[in-house]
C-alpha cells in the first residue's frame, strides 16, 4: 500500500462518519438535553457543586464525564450554542471508528476487514441517536473507554508487558464515568482470553471486581426510580421477546421497510436470511475451530445482557456498543469471501448491501427527521427568549404547541435554565398534548384558565402561537376569545407560592415570598371539585424548625366543612405531602372550600405575623 | 502536593462561581402584533389569519377553509364606525354537496350582546351576508364577531362539522 492508498485507508470510514451524520454537527438541543444542561444552576455553592458532579439521578446513574462535566463545563463556556458541543462529540465518534478499525485489524489480522468493520457499523441505524441527541453521548464515550480498554488488553495478549494491563485497568475505571454499561467489560476480555488467550484468563477475574466495586457503589448511591420504563423483568419470554426487538433494529431492515412503507414480509424475509447466515457462519467457523466469529457474536450478546431485562424500554441507540461486534463479525466474514473466490465475494456483497443500503437509508431518514424535531425547538425557546427579552417581566403563554413540540422541548423545561418559571402553555393547547400515564403528571405546563383571565386581564402576559417555526404574538386576539367566553372555572390545582391563583386564596394567607406562602392559624384556599370520587386532595407543604422545634404541630383540614383526618408534623425542615379523600357530595362542583388550621402558630423576631405553616401545592388529582 | 490540593480546590471552588454565570443564547425574533388590527380577514392571508379566533378550520389547498356552524373572529374597528356605524359583510361559498343535503342553510351574527339579523342561503355558489351595525355596537378598537349557521355536515371520516366554505369577513366603514 502507498502511503497515500494508507491515507484514504485511514481517512475514508472517517470521512463517510461525517458524510452520513453531518447534519448532527448543526443539530440544537432536545428532550433530556436539558435537564443537564440545567445542571450547572444548581451549582450555587462549593456543596451542589459536589451534588451536580456526583449525585445519582435519572434512574440513579452517575455518568460523570459523559453528562455532568461535559454538559457542565461546554454550557459554562458555550451556553445554549450547540456547535461546540456537537463537534467535540463528533471528535470522539472519529475516535471510536480509529479504535475499531484497529481493534478489527488486531482480531481479524484483514486490512480489508479492519476497513469494512466501521463502514457497516457507520451504516447502522443505530448510530442516530447518539450522533444526534447530545444526551446520548454517554454511548459515544463510554464506546471509547470500552474499545480502548480491549485494544490495550489485546496489545497486553500480544506483548505480555504488565503496562497495557494496567493501563486496561485505568481506562476500564474511567469508562464507569461515561455509562453504567461499561461493567460488562470484563466479561468481553474474559471471553477472548477463555477463546484466544487462556494464558491471560487469570488476570481478568480481577476485573470483575471492578464490576462488583461499581455495581456496589451504585446500588448504595441509591436513587432508583424504576416506573414503567424501566421495570425489570428476568423471565425467560420477556428477555427472549427483547432481544428479537434488538436483532430485528440491528439488522436496519425492518426499519427501511417501515419507513418506506413497504410490505411487512420484506423486512421478515430479509430478517431471517441475514439470521440464518449470521448464525451459519458462527457454526460453520466454530466448527472449523475458528472462533473469531462466536467472540464477537459474543461481543453482541455480552454487551446487550443487562438491557434485556428493560422490557418496556427498547431504544435503537442501546444497540451503539453491541453492533460493533457484529459490524466486525460481517467485516470479518466479508473478508474470508474474499479469499474464497468470486462466488462467495459475490454472495457476501449481496448481503452486504442488502443490509447496509436500507440501514444506511434509514439511519438518513432518522438524521433528517430528528434535526427537524430539533430546529422546532430551537426556534420554540430562542423566540421564547426573544418575547423574554422584549417583554421583561412578563409571563409569556404558549398555544399550538403540538405533541411532538410538548415532548421534545416544553416537557424538560428549557426555559427553567434561564430562570424563567413563568413560560407555561394555554388551557386550549391541553388538548393537542398526549399524556402519558407512565410518566409524571404534566399539569403544572398549563396554566389554568382562570389564572390566564387573570394575568391577560392584569396585561401580565404575553400569548405566542407556534406557528412552523416562529412565535406570533396572538395576546389581543386571545384575551378577546378568552373574554367572550363564559367565566372560566376555578383551577383544581393551586400554587400558593405563585400570584396567579391569589383569587383562589381565602382569608387567613400572608404575603407571596420567594415560591411559597406562609399561612396564619386558619386559611382557606378555593379549588373546583374532583371530577371522580377517585380522585384526591394532595397538600405541599414545609414545616420550619421554628415551628416544630416546640413539638409537634397538628393540621386539621375541613373540604367544605367535613373534617378530614388531622396530620401531625413533627419533623423540622422538612417536606410534607398530604394526601386526603374527598367526601362524595363535592364531586362535580364548581368550587369547593378546604379550610386549613395548624393548632400553633409562632412569630419570628421583627415579625409581628403569626405564622402557621408555609405552602406551596394544592391540587386534586 | 500541598500546593497541587490547594489548586484542586481553588480550581473546583473557580468552576463552582463560574456555575453562575448567565447562559447566553441566540434571540430569534417573534412576529409581533401590528398596533391595529385589520377590518378585514381574508383567507389565506397569513398576516391576518390569526384574526379567525376560533371555528375555522386549516387552510386547505392554500385556498379555501371550512367554518364550524359557529365561528368567531376579532376585526379592527374602522375609525368612523364608532360615529357612524358599519357594514359587516361575510363572503362564502356554499358548496353544492352541502346545498344537495342541507336544501338551505341560515346565518347569523352576534356583536357582544347585539344579534343582527339572520338570512337563509338556498343555492349552491357565493353569497354574502351583509349587515348594518349601529355605532353604538362599537366600543373598542377591536371588535368580537360570532357567526352562527343551524345546520352543518358532518362528512363520513371526518371528524369535522362543516357549515360553509368562508372567503372574507369585513367591517366596511358607512
Amino acid at each position: 500500500m502507498t502511503r497515500a492508498w494508507r491515507v484514504a485507508y485511514w481517512l475514508a470510514p472517517l470521512a463517510l462518519c461525517l458524510a452520513l451524520y453531518r447534519l448532527g454537527l448543526r443539530v440544537w438541543f432536545m428532550q433530556d438535553d436539558f435537564a443537564w444542561l440545567m445542571l450547572r444552576n444548581h451549582a450555587v455553592d462549593f456543596h451542589n457543586f459536589l451534588w451536580a458532579l456526583f449525585a445519582p439521578m435519572a434512574q440513579g446513574t452517575i455518568r460523570i464525564f459523559s453528562e455532568r462535566v461535559f454538559f457542565m463545563a461546554f454550557s459554562y463556556v458555550f451556553g445554549l450554542h450547540p456547535m461546540p458541543y456537537r463537534v467535540f462529540v463528533f471528535l470522539n465518534q472519529l475516535v471510536n471508528v480509529a479504535l475499531v478499525m484497529l481493534v478489527a485489524r488486531k482480531l481479524t489480522r484483514s486490512e480489508l476487514a479492519s476497513f469494512l468493520a466501521p463502514v457497516l457499523w457507520l451504516a447502522n441505524p443505530v448510530l442516530v441517536m447518539p450522533m444526534i441527541w447530545t444526551s446520548s453521548y454517554n454511548e459515544i464515550q463510554c464506546a471509547t473507554f470500552l474499545l480502548l480498554s480491549f485494544y490495550l488488553f489485546l496489545r497486553y495478549t500480544e506483548t505480555g508487558e504488565r503496562k497495557f494491563y494496567w493501563l486496561q485497568w485505568t481506562t476500564f475505571v474511567l469508562g464507569f464515568g461515561s455509562l453504567e454499561i461499561n461493567i460488562v467489560y470484563p466479561a468481553i476480555a474474559t471471553w477472548y482470553a477463555i477463546l484466544f488467550a487462556r494464558r491471560y484468563f487469570l488476570g481478568t477475574l480481577p476485573l470483575f471486581g471492578g464490576s462488583a466495586v461499581f455495581a456496589a457503589l451504585h446500588r448504595l448511591a441509591g436513587n432508583f426510580q424504576q416506573g414503567f420504563y424501566y421495570d425489570l423483568d428476568f423471565h425467560p419470554g420477556p428477555v427472549l421477546n427483547t432481544l428479537v426487538a434488538y436483532w430485528n433494529i440491528l439488522l436496519g431492515v425492518p426499519a427501511y421497510v417501515s419507513l418506506r412503507q413497504r410490505p411487512d414480509w420484506w423486512g421478515v424475509g430479509a430478517v431471517l436470511l441475514l439470521t440464518a447466515v449470521i448464525l451459519g457462519f458462527v457454526a460453520w467457523q466454530s466448527w472449523k475451530r475458528r472462533l473469531l466469529p462466536l467472540f464477537l457474536l459474543g461481543w453482541f450478546v455480552i454487551v446487550l445482557s443487562p438491557l434485556l431485562p428493560l422490557h418496556n424500554h427498547v431504544s435503537d441507540y442501546y444497540l451503539f456498543i453491541p453492533a460493533i461486534g457484529m459490524s466486525i463479525l460481517a467485516a470479518h466474514a466479508i473478508a474470508q469471501a474474499w479469499r474464497s473466490g468470486p462466488a462467495p465475494v459475490a454472495l457476501a456483497a449481496i448481503l452486504a448491501l442488502l443490509y447496509a443500503v436500507p440501514s444506511a437509508t434509514a439511519g438518513q431518514a432518522g438524521m433528517r427527521y430528528y434535526f427537524a424535531r430539533a430546529e422546532r425547538v430551537r426556534a420554540l425557546v430562542q423566540s421564547v427568549a426573544y418575547a423574554k427579552h422584549i417583554h421583561p417581566g412578563k409571563t409569556i403563554l404558549l398555544r399550538d404547541v403540538d405533541d411532538a413540540l410538548f415532548w421534545s422541548a416544553v416537557y424538560d423545561s428549557p426555559f427553567h435554565i434561564f430562570g424563567w418559571y413563568d413560560v407555561f402553555l394555554t388551557p386550549d393547547t391541553r388538548e393537542q398534548i398526549r399524556e402519558d400515564k407512565n410518566l409524571n403528571p404534566i399539569d403544572a405546563y398549563f396554566l389554568p384558565a382562570s389564572a390566564v383571565s387573570r394575568v391577560l386581564n392584569d396585561q401580565a402576559a404575553e400569548v405566542y402561537a407556534v406557528e412552523k417555526q416562529r412565535l406570533r404574538n396572538v395576546t389581543r386576539m386571545y384575551t378577546i376569545l378568552l373574554n367572550a367566553q363564559p367565566e372560566p372555572e376555578l383551577a383544581s390545582s393551586v400554587d400558593a407560592g405563585t400570584a396567579y391563583f391569589d383569587d383562589q386564596l381565602g382569608a387567613g394567607w400572608y404575603h407571596l415570598e420567594n415560591g411559597f406562602r406562609w399561612c396564619g392559624p386558619r386559611a382557606v384556599v378555593y379549588l373546583h371539585g374532583p371530577t371522580s370520587a377517585a380522585q384526591k386532595l394532595l397538600v405541599h407543604g414545609f414545616a420550619p424548625e421554628s415551628q416544630t422545634r416546640l413539638g409537634a404541630v397538628h393540621l386539621a383540614l375541613t373540604v367544605n366543612g367535613e373534617k378530614e383526618p388531622v396530620q401531625t408534623l413533627d419533623r423540622a425542615n422538612s417536606e410534607f405531602r398530604l394526601q386526603y379523600d374527598l367526601p362524595a357530595n363535592v364531586v362535580g362542583q364548581p368550587k369547593i372550600e378546604v379550610t386549613l388550621t395548624v393548632d400553633r402558630t409562632v412569630r419570628a423576631p421583627g415579625d409581628p405575623r403569626d405564622l402557621g405553616l408555609v405552602f406551596g401545592d394544592f391540587s386534586i388529582r | 502536593m500541598r500546593y497541587s490540593a490547594l489548586l484542586c480546590v481553588l480550581g473546583l471552588g473557580g468552576l463552582t462561581l463560574g456555575c453562575q454565570r448567565p447562559f447566553s443564547i441566540t434571540l430569534q425574533p417573534t412576529i409581533e402584533e401590528s398596533p391595529a388590527l385589520a377590518s378585514k380577514i381574508v383567507v389565506g392571508d397569513s398576516a391576518t389569519s390569526k384574526q379567525f379566533l376560533q371555528g375555522v378550520y386549516d387552510l386547505e389547498d392554500n385556498s379555501f377553509r371550512w367554518a364550524a356552524p359557529k365561528f368567531s373572529v376579532a376585526l379592527g374597528t374602522p375609525p368612523s364606525a364608532i360615529k357612524n356605524g358599519a357594514w359587516l359583510v361575510l363572503d362564502f361559498d356554499l358548496p353544492g354537496v352541502l346545498v344537495d343535503r342541507l336544501k338551505n342553510i341560515t346565518v347569523a351574527a352576534r356583536i357582544g350582546k347585539l344579534a343582527l339579523a339572520s338570512e337563509t342561503f338556498h343555492s349552491e355558489g357565493r353569497h354574502e351576508y351583509r349587515r348594518e351595525v349601529p355605532a353604538s355596537a362599537f366600543a373598542q378598537d377591536v371588535t368580537a364577531i360570532e357567526f352562527t349557521t343551524d345546520k352543518f355536515l358532518n362528512p363520513p371520516n371526518d371528524t369535522r362539522s362543516l357549515a360553509f366554505v368562508v372567503n372574507s369577513v369585513a367591517l366596511e366603514p358607512k
